[in-house]
């Protein structure tokens, strides 16, 4: 049972699996997202620029806040708690 | 969010004739359009910024709807596989300019209404003339430099921009109108890498979704020009076709926003994320005032460069920056080659970025430039104290 549920793009073609990657307890959500990047080169990518500095160009909710309005990558994230990435869709 | 003022009574609102009252006698019948509401509609002026696939649904529905004046900016051409899902193009319009297929069938479906074609790519030199008089933007486009230059244009105008964006069985849609709500840079400051976006010609999207979006974009519209309803100002709508479900979140205003903080508002435009010339700015290089003073105070603290000209640098600099004009970086970039990263800057972060592109191609990996330059960094010092008393 993952702790925290965790919701990444569809676009981003992450599968399944990341849900079991969380260790359970509470961490900042740059922690969360680390790990996260640690567990595959290509949601590293996605996730983070080269320099190791957090991409702007998707939005991460914890429940129903942007992390932004919270306290950013320094909010904590309880078991339970719900990590959403929102990613900017550009098609039309 | 208030409803305006139903008592807005305004003698130049245009009449309704004979034929507007047969035509549109469902939207009379409604209390919260009726007789005021539809002549609102009827001297109501909306841009749709490309005809595809969201604003195909969008234009077929706001002419149906009586609006008096529809803008289109497309510059494309129907092609078979537009005819998928933008339903405003039949077969016998492949090859034709879409401007003028659009044209002619919104004519057809309402020629009470009028129609504007802009034949033309929206960039940097021509959105604000473009833009300019109209009540509500529709955002249709299908590239992130286009809709950054849509917000970004918008913002300046005081210009309500009706977003929406798809992808394959997902769509988004939201109306960004500061300083009410956020603007697209607020929610999404940057685009994404270039490598990481497919577009939906290499991803694929499904027909009909497109249409879903492209109608809550004319409905949002409508309700703008109507002044009526709550608008989904700060409300971001996702929707998911294979979940068939719609969820809602939360956008703030971001008070630091590049674009629609007061500071920024009037900035000038720019080619955003892939834009031509090797002038849009690169998200990968920037480094944000809050991140650069952590890393000052950090165990490798990195190697300041002003890249100003000496007597700007003379006027007041960063502790401890080395000064290297920008026309002398290229002779003198073998000054940075060592351990410690590079943080270069300037006034605003445009010379800088051009500073950082150059070192890095000249080799130098620990590049940044400090995004938004000295007056971002003073924007949040000052931030900083206020937050501290
Ligand atoms: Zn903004």
């Amino acid at each position: 049972m993952p702790k925290v549920q965790l919701e990444l793009p569809s676009a981003w073609n992450a599968g399944s699996a990341v849900g079991a990657v969380l260790p359970a307890g509470t961490m900042p959500i740059g922690e969360v997202l680390a790990e996260l990047g640690r567990s595959s080169p290509v949601l590293r990518a996605r996730l983070f620029a080269p320099h190791g500095r957090l991409r702007r160009s998707f939005a991460v909710y914890l429940n129903d806040d942007d992390v932004r309005s919270l306290s950013g990558e320094s909010t904590l994230v309880h078991d339970g708690d719900r990590v959403r990435i929102v990613p900017s869709l550009g098609g039309g | 969010m208030p409803r305006r003022s139903a008592t807005r009574i305004s003698v130049d609102l245009p009449a309704l004739s004979a034929e507007d009252r047969r035509r549109y006698s469902r939207h009379l019948a409604l209390p919260q359009v009726g007789e005021l509401g539809q002549r609102r509609l009827k001297a109501g002026r909306v841009l749709l910024v490309g005809t595809g696939g969201l604003g195909a649904p969008a234009a077929l529905y706001l002419a149906a709807a009586g609006v008096g004046t529809i803008g289109l900016v497309d510059s494309d051409q129907v092609d078979e596989s537009n005819l998928q899902r933008q339903v405003l193009y039949s077969s016998s319009d492949v090859g034709r300019p879409k401007l003028d297929a659009a044209g002619d069938r919104l004519a057809s479906l309402n020629p009470l209404v009028r129609i504007v074609r802009h034949d033309a790519e929206l960039d940097p030199s021509n959105a604000l003339s473009i833009l300019r008089g109209y009540d509500v933007v529709v955002d249709g486009t299908d590239n992130f430099p286009a809709r950054y230059l849509i917000n970004d244009a918008c913002v300046d105008l005081g210009i309500p921009d009706v977003f929406g964006s798809v992808y394959r069985f997902e769509g988004q849609v939201s109306v960004f109108h500061p300083p009410n709500g956020p603007c697209y840079r607020c929610l999404f400051p940057e685009p994404p890498p270039a490598e990481a976006v497919p577009s939906c010609a290499e991803g694929g999207v499904l027909g009909a979704l497109p249409g879903i979006i492209g109608m809550a974009q004319a409905i949002e519209a409508l309700k703008i020009l109507l002044g009526e309803g709550r608008p989904l100002e700060g409300r971001l709508l996702l929707f998911d076709a294979l979940e068939m479900q719609f969820r809602e979140l939360t956008v703030r205003r971001d008070p630091r926003c590049r674009r629609c903080s007061p500071r920024h508002r009037h900035d000038p435009l720019v080619a955003e994320g892939g834009g031509e010339g090797g002038e849009a700015s690169d998200p990968d290089l920037e480094i944000g005032s809050e991140e650069l003073r952590r890393a000052l105070s950090g165990a490798t603290p990195p190697l300041l460069v002003d890249v100003r000209e000496p007597e700007e640098y003379a006027a007041g600099h960063l502790p401890r920056a080395r000064l290297i004009p920008l026309g002398e970086l290229r002779g003198r970039a073998g000054e940075l080659s060592g351990p410690r990263p590079v943080v270069v800057y300037c006034r605003m972060g445009h010379r800088s970025g051009r500073a950082a592109r150059l070192l890095r191609d000249l080799g130098l990996t620990e590049v940044r430039t400090l995004s938004g330059g000295l007056a971002a960094w003073e924007d949040s010092d000052h931030r900083a104290r206020r937050s501290t008393r």
